[in-house]
């Protein structure tokens, strides 16, 4: 509350003018404006951020959860396809069966039977405890060649297996060569070497390959690509799938679990290629000398991570931008509720102090009327005495001035009078008899009255009156008197020349009001602030009570009705009169002014 | 016609007093409510010209006597308040009619008129 009160704008103390309330206003809307919105925007961007990092996790762990599945099962495949590799050749160039494998006919028997199983078989061969071709069949071995020295021979003597990587050679044709040795009864080793297509592999691992990953192929040692991935690369050359990166550490658990499992060889990292994030995981094919590479392309680019985002996005803008128009709009309400309530009371102090201080004044002038009849009273009786005696008198010096004299005292009676009458008539609470009027009508009637002096000052009278207008009950004589003395008054403003428009309107159901407008002097700042009080007048001494307005006043008020002035040097005065259909105050026991 | 001026403004009471004696009218004057009442049970009038605000009692008070004691009396109020409404009260009470002061003789003269018609 403590800040609300800081940003509330009041009325009290140092607001001097105008623009520096103004001022307050808008630094009020602004920072009801910025405090709805921190209320409203920053909760909202928070969910916002929670939930775009908690299903980015969750997004994170089921990809590389699954991308580590994947690429195990893919792994098993391949080794799997190994295991029954070798231990068909294992079986076939059994140990005791060199000298038989040598006779005609024999391997090209095994051969054919091998063929029949798996046609990618291209060709076999034995090779002698010499290291020279032995027997062969197939496309394309030649006999007597040497092996001796040359890595894969050597390795596979001293592993008894042997894989090699795809290559080409000189057959032109993609494949890789599975060898196994085996030890003569009289001493050394003979081997058997299968040269497989490549295409087999290329199968099994495009079998393998699941829709869920983008890609999957088999690199050698060297990074050498030894299948033809779907996106990535070309066989036989350097996969782009190099180097290391950096995975979530929050999955280190699981990863550490397939790097047990698998050994030293093990990978899985996120890097970007061509532009794009890819994830990756690189495995060991046991028993081989390749590795199994998986790849697929970042959450961050599948349609799940793209729609959530998308929509996040829209309903976080949707949201905001529709919270924001509230909030003005709000904002702007509450403001211009509280600028109205501040207008209202600000008048209904003006009101009641100007109420206030009529309420003394006409107490003051009351007093004083009354007070002054009395004497008035006896002067009137004591120059009458005179006159009566002067008659009965004849004729003596002075007799004309005398009565002259008594006249003049008759005559300022007579003012006197007329003055206490109506400060006493002011400030009493006087009877309100109440009738049925046509407001149209009576101010007909009333501006005839003026009529005459009007057009000797030419002064031209229009009306705009509002028809069908409901005919209000007040009391038709005080009614009369108010606009009387405001078109006498308006007329005086004039002075010569201008005119005077009378307008009625039916303001709603239960009031009319009453607008006379002149085109007179108007009225400077003092004039307007005094207007209403006794004896304050404007015309030169003797021609004006300096009561009409004040009379006026009281009358409006007692009929219920309320009196508006508008004035501005110069340009003329506007009263504007809300009078009340029913006077709600007729009936209720009142307070003499 | 008998008239009794009961009024406690001494010159008032007196001047009127003496302007009706010169037209002829039998009138006599108190100066207070008290004086006002002990005049009325030592002669009675045939109009009382009462004012209505006196220090001792006021002018109302006077006239519920009148009204309730003299039926025959007619009471015509006197008053400086500048408005009807007190002198609308008198009527109520029994005044046969109110005169605003100053008071004009003419007027007053006009109403003694009618009264005597």
């Amino acid at each position: 509350m403590n800040i609300i009160s800081k940003i509330m704008p009041s009325l009290s103390g140092d607001i001097e003018s105008p623009e520096a309330l103004e001022r307050r206003y808008r630094q009020f809307s602004s920072s009801l404006t910025c405090i709805l919105l921190a209320l409203v925007l920053i909760p909202m961007f928070i969910i916002s951020v929670l939930a775009h990092s908690q299903y980015k996790r969750m997004l994170e762990e089921e990809e590389v959860g699954r991308l580590l599945l994947n690429a195990e099962q893919a792994e098993n495949t391949v080794e799997l396809f190994v295991v029954k590799l070798r231990s068909i050749i294992n079986f076939a160039g059994h140990e005791d069966r060199y000298d038989e494998l040598l006779q005609p006919g024999v391997l090209q028997n095994l051969f054919l039977r091998l063929r029949n199983s798996f046609p990618d078989y291209t060709d076999i061969e034995v090779v002698g405890p010499d290291g020279h071709t032995a027997a062969w069949e197939g496309d394309y071995v030649s006999k007597g060649q040497s092996y001796i020295g040359q890595p894969w021979y050597d390795e596979t003597l001293n592993k008894g297996f042997y894989i090699s990587n795809i290559f080409t050679g000189f057959r032109g044709v993609p494949h890789f060569v599975v060898a196994v040795s085996r030890k003569l009864k009289g001493g050394g080793q003979w081997v058997m070497r299968v040269n497989i297509d490549g295409k087999t592999l290329q199968r099994y691992v495009d079998a393998v390959a699941a829709t869920s990953v983008d890609d999957l192929f088999l690199v050698d040692q060297q990074a050498i690509l030894q299948t033809t991935p779907k996106k990535y690369g070309e066989r036989g050359k350097p996969s782009i799938f190099i180097g290391g990166g950096a995975l979530n550490r929050r999955l280190d658990a699981e990863v550490e679990r397939h790097r047990q499992a698998v050994g030293g060889e093990f990978l899985i990292d996120r890097q970007m290629t061509d532009g794009k994030a890819m994830l990756r995981v690189i495995r060991p094919v046991i028993g081989t000398p390749w590795r199994l590479v998986m790849v697929k392309e970042d959450y961050r680019r599948g349609a799940k991570w793209i729609n959530f985002r998308n929509h996040l996005f829209f309903y976080l803008v949707s949201c905001g931008v529709l919270s924001i128009l509230i909030i003005i709009s709000i904002s702007r309400a509450i403001t211009e509720y509280i600028r109205a309530s501040d207008l209202k009371r600000k008048q209904f102090l003006r009101e009641a102090e100007n109420n206030d201080k009529l309420a003394s004044i006409g107490r003051l002038a009351a007093g004083v009327a009354h007070e002054i009849n009395n004497p008035l009273a006896i002067i009137n009786q004591k120059a009458g005495l005179m006159e009566d005696y002067m008659e009965m008198t004849g004729d003596f010096e002075y007799k004309t001035e005398l009565s002259g004299a008594l006249s003049g005292i008759d005559e300022s009676v007579e003012r006197c009078k007329t003055i206490t009458h109506r400060l006493l008539g002011f400030a009493r609470h006087t009877d309100v008899t109440e009738e049925e009027i046509e407001i149209n009508k009576m101010l007909k009637e009333v501006t005839s009255f003026v009529d005459r002096e009007a057009s000797y000052n030419q002064v031209g009278i229009n009306f705009h009156f509002a028809e069908h207008l409901t005919p209000i009950v007040s009391d038709r004589g005080q009614l009369q008197q108010v606009f009387l003395n405001i078109l006498n008054n308006a007329i005086y403003a004039i002075c010569k020349d201008g005119e005077i428009n009378i307008s009625t309107r039916q303001m709603d159901p239960g009031h009319v009001e009453v607008k006379i407008a002149d085109t007179g002097c108007g009225m400077n700042k003092e004039t307007l602030e005094r207007l209403f009080e006794p004896f304050y007048t404007t015309k030169p001494t003797g021609k004006g009570t300096g009561l009409g307005m004040s009379i006026t006043y009281g009358i409006i008020n007692k009929l219920g009705g309320r009196i508006k002035v508008d004035s501005e040097e110069g340009k003329g005065t506007t009263f504007t009169f809300l009078l009340p259909v029913r006077n709600k105050e007729a009936g209720k026991e009142k307070t003499d002014v | 016609m008998k008239i009794l001026i009961i009024d406690d403004e001494v010159e008032f009471a007196t001047t009127l007093c003496q302007r009706l004696k010169l037209r002829k009218f039998d009138v006599s004057e108190a100066h207070s409510g008290t004086e006002g009442l002990a005049a009325l049970s030592a002669s009675v009038p045939d109009v009382v010209l009462l004012d209505m605000k006196m220090p001792d009692m006021s002018g109302f008070d006077v006239l519920k006597v009148i009204s309730r004691d003299l039926p025959q009396t007619r009471t015509i109020m006197l008053t400086g308040h500048g408005s009807g409404e007190a002198g609308k009260e008198g009527l109520a009470l029994g005044a046969i009619d109110y005169l605003m002061k100053p008071v004009e003789l003419k007027e007053l003269l006009a109403k003694l008129k009618t009264l005597e018609n």
